[in-house]
């Protein structure tokens, strides 16, 4: 069912845990579904220098969330919110259909991390 | 025992999938369930699948020959199992400890989602089911761990283990102690 790029970010997932000097998380999904990304970015001069992730959800929803990570570590803020969750899931070689949404949370993680960041900075 | 009516799942006790039993009392008249060519004493019309009925006959012959050891032998099993997996932080064991069937041990893990377990695991070697929505394709977890009384999040962290008299000690060893480093990884 998943793509070995997909297998490849279950087991090996990057940039797991909690990022001790994040200024930008977000948390999106909710336990009733059974799909939780919390996000956390580091933003420098309006470049993100440092992302983490923790994930509870299923294989699709780990791998989406560390390659979201990936997709969006060293960009500017602007190039971040650009990352669409289309790209996630070419990015990982493809997803099935009912995992699709998977994408679409990891994108809007990234998004609300960096509205976070944003609400902070009192923007 | 005084049943009226009783069905059995074939493929419960390792028979052919697409085969059931309907024991009926005798003296119980019921409406029939296909009409057509009057087979099977006119309760359901249709060429009898003989292949499916040998196959289920065969497999209940075994499966009633040495019921108790067998199920002696897949009950230390099941709770070895058990003991080794509730090392297991934030692990508990649903249903009943003790009146529950021999082969069967179903679990909750905190912060890890069904899907994910059953793909960890099975990429080790060991078969198992979850009642997460991620792994049943419908929005809810299972109904059962629901009614319960389990919250929604812990209800998605399930995992089902069947044990039966084909399982080896050894496989049922690696199954309690492998688990411990895959639930290392992706806790929430």
């Amino acid at each position: 069912m998943y793509s070995e790029k997909v297998m490849d970010h279950f087991n090996n997932p990057r940039n797991v845990g909690v990022l001790k000097d994040a200024n930008g998380i977000g948390q999106v999904g909710n336990p009733v579904c059974g799909d939780i990304m919390k996000m956390y970015l580091r933003i420098e001069d309006g470049v993100i220098t440092g992302v983490s992730f923790k994930t509870f959800g299923c294989g699709a929803a780990i791998a989406t969330s560390s390659m979201a990570t990936e997709l969006v570590r060293g960009k500017t803020v602007e190039e971040a919110l650009q990352l669409s969750n289309k790209a996630v899931a070419e990015a990982l070689d493809g997803l099935p259909p009912v995992k699709m949404h998977c994408s679409v949370l990891a994108e809007e993680g990234i998004k609300a991390a960096i509205a976070d960041y944003y609400k902070r900075q009192g923007k | 025992m005084k049943i009226d009516l009783l069905s059995l799942s074939c493929h419960k006790f390792r028979g052919p999938k697409g085969t059931g039993v309907l024991y009926v009392r005798k003296g119980l008249r019921l409406p029939s369930n296909m009409l057509g060519g009057g087979q099977e004493r006119g309760s359901r019309s249709g060429a009898e699948n003989v292949a499916g009925i040998v196959g289920f006959g065969a497999a209940l012959e075994e499966a009633s020959a040495n019921i108790p050891e067998n199920a002696r032998r897949v009950t230390a099993m099941r709770d070895r199992l058990i003991t080794g997996l509730l090392k297991i932080p934030c692990s508990r064991l649903t249903g009943d400890p003790l009146n529950r069937l021999p082969g069967i041990a179903s679990f909750v893990f905190e912060c890890v989602e069904g899907e994910s377990l059953v793909l960890m695991l099975d990429q080790n070697g060991i078969c198992g089911s979850s009642g997460s929505a991620c792994s049943s394709g419908s929005l809810d977890p299972s109904h059962v761990l629901m009614a319960i009384g389990l919250p929604h999040e812990v209800a998605h962290g399930s995992l089902r283990l069947s044990l039966g008299e084909d399982n080896t000690e050894s496989a049922d060893h690696n199954a309690s102690s492998g688990h411990v480093p895959p639930m290392g990884g992706p806790r929430f």
